[in-house]
Protein backbone atom coordinates (compact mmCIF):
# COMPACT_ATOMS: atom_id res chain seq x y z
CA UNK A 1 0.00 0.00 0.00
CA UNK A 2 2.88 2.29 -0.85
CA UNK A 3 0.65 4.57 -2.97
CA UNK A 4 -1.67 5.33 -0.07
CA UNK A 5 -1.08 7.97 2.64
CA UNK A 6 0.63 6.73 5.78
CA UNK A 7 -2.51 7.37 7.89
CA UNK A 8 -4.40 4.83 5.74
CA UNK A 9 -5.23 1.58 7.50
CA UNK A 10 -6.58 -1.59 5.92
CA UNK A 11 -9.54 -3.26 7.62
CA UNK A 12 -10.61 -6.85 7.37
CA UNK A 13 -14.27 -7.80 7.54
CA UNK A 14 -15.02 -11.12 9.14
CA UNK A 15 -18.19 -13.10 9.51
CA UNK A 16 -19.23 -15.83 11.88
CA UNK A 17 -19.51 -19.35 10.50
CA UNK A 18 -20.97 -21.12 13.49
CA UNK A 19 -18.58 -19.99 16.19
CA UNK A 20 -15.62 -19.56 13.87
CA UNK A 21 -14.65 -16.18 12.39
CA UNK A 22 -14.08 -16.27 8.62
CA UNK A 23 -12.58 -13.45 6.52
CA UNK A 24 -14.95 -12.03 3.90
CA UNK A 25 -13.13 -11.85 0.58
CA UNK A 26 -13.44 -9.97 -2.69
CA UNK A 27 -12.31 -10.74 -6.24
CA UNK A 28 -9.41 -9.10 -8.09
CA UNK A 29 -11.55 -5.99 -8.85
CA UNK A 30 -12.67 -5.63 -5.26
CA UNK A 31 -16.17 -6.92 -5.93
CA UNK A 32 -17.97 -8.67 -3.13
CA UNK A 33 -20.05 -11.59 -4.35
CA UNK A 34 -22.96 -13.14 -2.57
CA UNK A 35 -24.17 -16.67 -3.18
CA UNK A 36 -27.93 -16.93 -2.98
CA UNK A 37 -29.25 -19.86 -1.02
CA UNK A 38 -32.80 -20.94 -0.39
CA UNK A 39 -34.38 -23.33 2.04
CA UNK A 40 -35.74 -26.63 0.71
CA UNK A 41 -37.55 -27.81 3.80
CA UNK A 42 -34.78 -27.39 6.32
CA UNK A 43 -31.94 -27.92 3.84
CA UNK A 44 -30.13 -25.01 2.21
CA UNK A 45 -29.80 -25.16 -1.59
CA UNK A 46 -27.84 -22.88 -3.90
CA UNK A 47 -29.98 -20.76 -6.23
CA UNK A 48 -28.46 -21.25 -9.65
CA UNK A 49 -28.48 -19.50 -12.98
CA UNK A 50 -27.94 -20.44 -16.61
CA UNK A 51 -24.87 -19.74 -18.75
CA UNK A 52 -26.07 -16.16 -19.36
CA UNK A 53 -26.55 -15.47 -15.69
CA UNK A 54 -30.35 -15.57 -15.86
CA UNK A 55 -32.19 -16.87 -12.85
CA UNK A 56 -34.84 -19.42 -13.76
CA UNK A 57 -38.23 -18.84 -12.17
CA UNK A 58 -40.14 -21.98 -11.36
CA UNK A 59 -43.82 -21.13 -11.04
CA UNK A 60 -44.52 -24.52 -9.50
CA UNK A 61 -42.70 -23.36 -6.44
CA UNK A 62 -45.13 -20.53 -5.89
CA UNK A 63 -48.11 -20.85 -3.62
CA UNK A 64 -50.55 -19.79 -6.37
CA UNK A 65 -53.79 -21.68 -6.53
CA UNK A 66 -54.40 -20.39 -10.05
CA UNK A 67 -52.87 -18.05 -12.58
CA UNK A 68 -55.25 -15.60 -14.23
CA UNK A 69 -54.27 -14.60 -17.74
CA UNK A 70 -56.65 -12.13 -19.37
CA UNK A 71 -56.17 -10.51 -22.76
CA UNK A 72 -56.56 -6.77 -22.58
CA UNK A 73 -59.37 -5.60 -24.83
CA UNK A 74 -60.54 -2.06 -25.28
CA UNK A 75 -64.07 -0.98 -24.62
CA UNK A 76 -66.88 -2.71 -26.46
CA UNK A 77 -67.82 -0.88 -29.60
CA UNK A 78 -70.32 -1.10 -32.44
CA UNK A 79 -69.97 -0.66 -36.17
CA UNK A 80 -72.97 -1.01 -38.39
CA UNK A 81 -75.82 0.52 -40.22
CA UNK A 82 -77.95 -0.01 -43.26
CA UNK A 83 -77.43 0.33 -46.97
CA UNK A 84 -79.40 -0.29 -50.14
CA UNK A 85 -77.65 -3.28 -51.64
CA UNK A 86 -76.90 -3.89 -55.30
CA UNK A 87 -79.08 -6.43 -57.11
CA UNK A 88 -77.42 -9.75 -57.94
CA UNK A 89 -74.14 -8.67 -56.35
CA UNK A 90 -72.24 -8.69 -53.09
CA UNK A 91 -72.46 -5.45 -51.06
CA UNK A 92 -70.27 -4.39 -48.14
CA UNK A 93 -72.31 -3.71 -45.01
CA UNK A 94 -69.65 -3.11 -42.38
CA UNK A 95 -65.95 -3.68 -41.88
CA UNK A 96 -63.69 -3.40 -38.86
CA UNK A 97 -59.94 -3.38 -39.39
CA UNK A 98 -57.80 -4.33 -36.43
CA UNK A 99 -57.21 -7.19 -34.00
CA UNK A 100 -59.86 -8.18 -31.54
CA UNK A 101 -62.97 -10.14 -30.68
CA UNK A 102 -66.62 -10.18 -31.76
CA UNK A 103 -69.19 -10.06 -28.98
CA UNK A 104 -72.17 -10.30 -31.30
CA UNK A 105 -73.47 -9.21 -34.67
CA UNK A 106 -76.68 -9.00 -36.63
CA UNK A 107 -78.17 -8.87 -40.12
CA UNK A 108 -81.74 -7.97 -40.97
CA UNK A 109 -83.77 -6.88 -43.94
CA UNK A 110 -87.30 -6.56 -45.25
CA UNK A 111 -88.27 -6.48 -48.91
CA UNK A 112 -91.34 -6.57 -51.14
CA UNK A 113 -90.66 -10.12 -52.32
CA UNK A 114 -88.65 -13.12 -51.26
CA UNK A 115 -84.96 -12.90 -50.39
CA UNK A 116 -84.70 -16.54 -49.39
CA UNK A 117 -81.76 -17.35 -51.67
CA UNK A 118 -79.69 -14.30 -50.74
CA UNK A 119 -76.69 -14.84 -48.49
CA UNK A 120 -75.48 -13.07 -45.38
CA UNK A 121 -71.71 -13.28 -45.23
CA UNK A 122 -69.03 -13.02 -42.58
CA UNK A 123 -65.38 -12.60 -43.52
CA UNK A 124 -62.65 -12.96 -40.90
CA UNK A 125 -59.21 -11.66 -41.87
CA UNK A 126 -60.34 -11.58 -45.49
CA UNK A 127 -61.55 -15.19 -45.51
CA UNK A 128 -65.21 -16.02 -45.99
CA UNK A 129 -66.04 -18.23 -43.03
CA UNK A 130 -69.83 -18.28 -43.19
CA UNK A 131 -72.30 -17.54 -46.00
CA UNK A 132 -75.72 -18.99 -45.24
CA UNK A 133 -78.85 -18.32 -47.31
CA UNK A 134 -81.93 -17.14 -45.43
CA UNK A 135 -83.83 -20.11 -46.80
CA UNK A 136 -81.02 -22.54 -46.01
CA UNK A 137 -80.91 -21.51 -42.37
CA UNK A 138 -84.69 -21.97 -42.16
CA UNK A 139 -84.71 -25.38 -43.93
CA UNK A 140 -81.95 -26.74 -41.72
CA UNK A 141 -83.10 -25.04 -38.53
CA UNK A 142 -79.81 -23.27 -38.05
CA UNK A 143 -81.23 -21.10 -35.35
CA UNK A 144 -79.16 -21.78 -32.26
CA UNK A 145 -76.36 -19.63 -30.95
CA UNK A 146 -72.92 -21.30 -31.11
CA UNK A 147 -74.14 -24.17 -33.31
CA UNK A 148 -73.42 -22.16 -36.43
CA UNK A 149 -71.39 -18.99 -36.84
CA UNK A 150 -74.44 -17.17 -38.25
CA UNK A 151 -77.81 -18.28 -36.90
CA UNK A 152 -81.36 -17.40 -37.87
CA UNK A 153 -83.63 -15.24 -35.72
CA UNK A 154 -86.53 -14.44 -38.04
CA UNK A 155 -87.76 -15.98 -41.30
CA UNK A 156 -91.06 -14.52 -42.44
CA UNK A 157 -91.89 -15.79 -45.96
CA UNK A 158 -95.23 -13.92 -45.98
CA UNK A 159 -94.04 -10.41 -45.12
CA UNK A 160 -90.50 -11.09 -46.37
CA UNK A 161 -88.71 -10.13 -43.17
CA UNK A 162 -85.47 -11.85 -42.24
CA UNK A 163 -82.89 -11.53 -39.48
CA UNK A 164 -79.88 -13.43 -38.21
CA UNK A 165 -77.12 -13.00 -35.64
CA UNK A 166 -73.45 -13.86 -35.26
CA UNK A 167 -72.29 -16.18 -32.50
CA UNK A 168 -70.00 -14.45 -29.99
CA UNK A 169 -66.30 -14.76 -29.18
CA UNK A 170 -64.93 -15.06 -32.69
CA UNK A 171 -61.45 -13.54 -32.70
CA UNK A 172 -59.83 -11.79 -35.63
CA UNK A 173 -56.27 -10.73 -36.37
CA UNK A 174 -56.73 -8.10 -39.09
CA UNK A 175 -60.39 -7.61 -40.01
CA UNK A 176 -64.03 -8.60 -39.72
CA UNK A 177 -66.38 -7.81 -42.59
CA UNK A 178 -70.13 -8.25 -43.06
CA UNK A 179 -71.49 -8.48 -46.60
CA UNK A 180 -74.77 -9.32 -48.31
CA UNK A 181 -75.03 -11.28 -51.54
CA UNK A 182 -78.34 -10.44 -53.22
CA UNK A 183 -79.67 -13.19 -55.54
CA UNK A 184 -83.22 -12.15 -56.49
CA UNK A 185 -82.60 -9.02 -58.57
CA UNK A 186 -83.90 -6.80 -55.77
CA UNK A 187 -82.45 -3.80 -54.00
CA UNK A 188 -83.51 -4.17 -50.37
CA UNK A 189 -82.10 -2.09 -47.57
CA UNK A 190 -80.00 -4.44 -45.46
CA UNK A 191 -78.87 -3.71 -41.93
CA UNK A 192 -75.61 -5.27 -40.73
CA UNK A 193 -73.65 -4.57 -37.59
CA UNK A 194 -71.11 -6.04 -35.23
CA UNK A 195 -70.30 -5.51 -31.55
CA UNK A 196 -66.60 -5.93 -31.01
CA UNK A 197 -63.53 -4.88 -29.06
CA UNK A 198 -59.99 -4.32 -30.26
CA UNK A 199 -56.89 -5.33 -28.36
CA UNK B 1 -46.60 7.52 -28.66
CA UNK B 2 -50.14 7.00 -29.98
CA UNK B 3 -51.04 3.91 -31.98
CA UNK B 4 -53.78 3.52 -34.57
CA UNK B 5 -55.33 0.20 -33.58
CA UNK B 6 -58.34 -0.04 -35.85
CA UNK B 7 -60.45 1.42 -38.64
CA UNK B 8 -64.18 0.86 -39.08
CA UNK B 9 -66.28 1.52 -42.16
CA UNK B 10 -70.05 1.32 -41.81
CA UNK B 11 -73.28 2.93 -43.01
CA UNK B 12 -75.35 4.33 -40.15
CA UNK B 13 -78.54 5.86 -41.60
CA UNK B 14 -77.28 4.75 -45.00
CA UNK B 15 -74.37 7.20 -45.01
CA UNK B 16 -70.80 6.01 -45.17
CA UNK B 17 -68.82 6.58 -41.97
CA UNK B 18 -65.13 5.95 -41.30
CA UNK B 19 -63.79 5.84 -37.76
CA UNK B 20 -60.24 5.60 -36.47
CA UNK B 21 -59.55 3.90 -33.15
CA UNK B 22 -56.39 4.80 -31.25
CA UNK B 23 -54.78 4.08 -27.93
CA UNK B 24 -51.66 5.13 -26.07
CA UNK B 25 -48.40 3.19 -26.06
CA UNK B 26 -49.32 2.00 -22.57
CA UNK B 27 -52.33 0.19 -23.96
CA UNK B 28 -54.90 2.51 -22.44
CA UNK B 29 -56.74 5.71 -23.35
CA UNK B 30 -58.76 4.19 -26.16
CA UNK B 31 -60.20 6.91 -28.37
CA UNK B 32 -62.36 6.96 -31.49
CA UNK B 33 -62.37 9.68 -34.14
CA UNK B 34 -64.73 10.07 -37.05
CA UNK B 35 -62.70 10.51 -40.20
CA UNK B 36 -64.12 12.79 -42.91
CA UNK B 37 -65.75 10.52 -45.46
CA UNK B 38 -64.64 12.68 -48.35
CA UNK B 39 -60.96 12.52 -47.38
CA UNK B 40 -58.70 9.93 -49.01
CA UNK B 41 -57.91 7.02 -46.74
CA UNK B 42 -54.14 7.12 -47.11
CA UNK B 43 -51.54 6.63 -44.43
CA UNK B 44 -50.18 10.19 -44.74
CA UNK B 45 -53.67 11.72 -44.56
CA UNK B 46 -54.60 9.58 -41.59
CA UNK B 47 -51.45 10.67 -39.75
CA UNK B 48 -52.16 14.33 -40.55
CA UNK B 49 -55.72 13.97 -39.31
CA UNK B 50 -54.75 12.26 -36.07
CA UNK B 51 -51.92 14.71 -35.47
CA UNK B 52 -54.39 17.60 -35.56
CA UNK B 53 -56.99 15.81 -33.46
CA UNK B 54 -54.59 14.57 -30.81
CA UNK B 55 -52.32 17.64 -30.89
CA UNK B 56 -49.18 15.53 -31.21
CA UNK B 57 -46.51 15.35 -33.88
CA UNK B 58 -47.00 12.90 -36.72
CA UNK B 59 -43.78 11.23 -35.64
CA UNK B 60 -45.46 10.37 -32.35
CA UNK B 61 -48.21 8.40 -34.07
CA UNK B 62 -47.74 4.95 -35.50
CA UNK B 63 -50.04 2.55 -37.30
CA UNK B 64 -50.18 -0.95 -35.81
CA UNK B 65 -48.68 -3.47 -38.21
CA UNK B 66 -51.90 -5.53 -38.35
CA UNK B 67 -53.99 -2.55 -39.48
CA UNK B 68 -54.16 -2.77 -43.25
CA UNK B 69 -55.48 0.46 -44.71
CA UNK B 70 -58.13 -0.41 -47.29
CA UNK B 71 -58.21 1.05 -50.77
CA UNK B 72 -61.56 2.85 -50.56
Amino acid sequence: MADLPDWFAASVIKGLYGTELKTIQVDELGRLYAILRALYGTTQKDVQCDASGNLTLNLKAQDLSEIINRPKYGAANFAGGEIVVTANAETLLTTVLGKGIIYSGSFFTAWTSSQENSNVRLYIDGTLISSPRWGGMFTWAQASIHNTVIYLLCYDSVNFKYSAAISPFITFETSVTLKYLERHGGTPTVNGGVWYALV
Amino acid sequence: MIELRGITIDYPEGTKRIRLLTRSEWGDDYRTFEYPGESPLKESDILNFLSLKLKVKKEDIRIASHVKIPEV
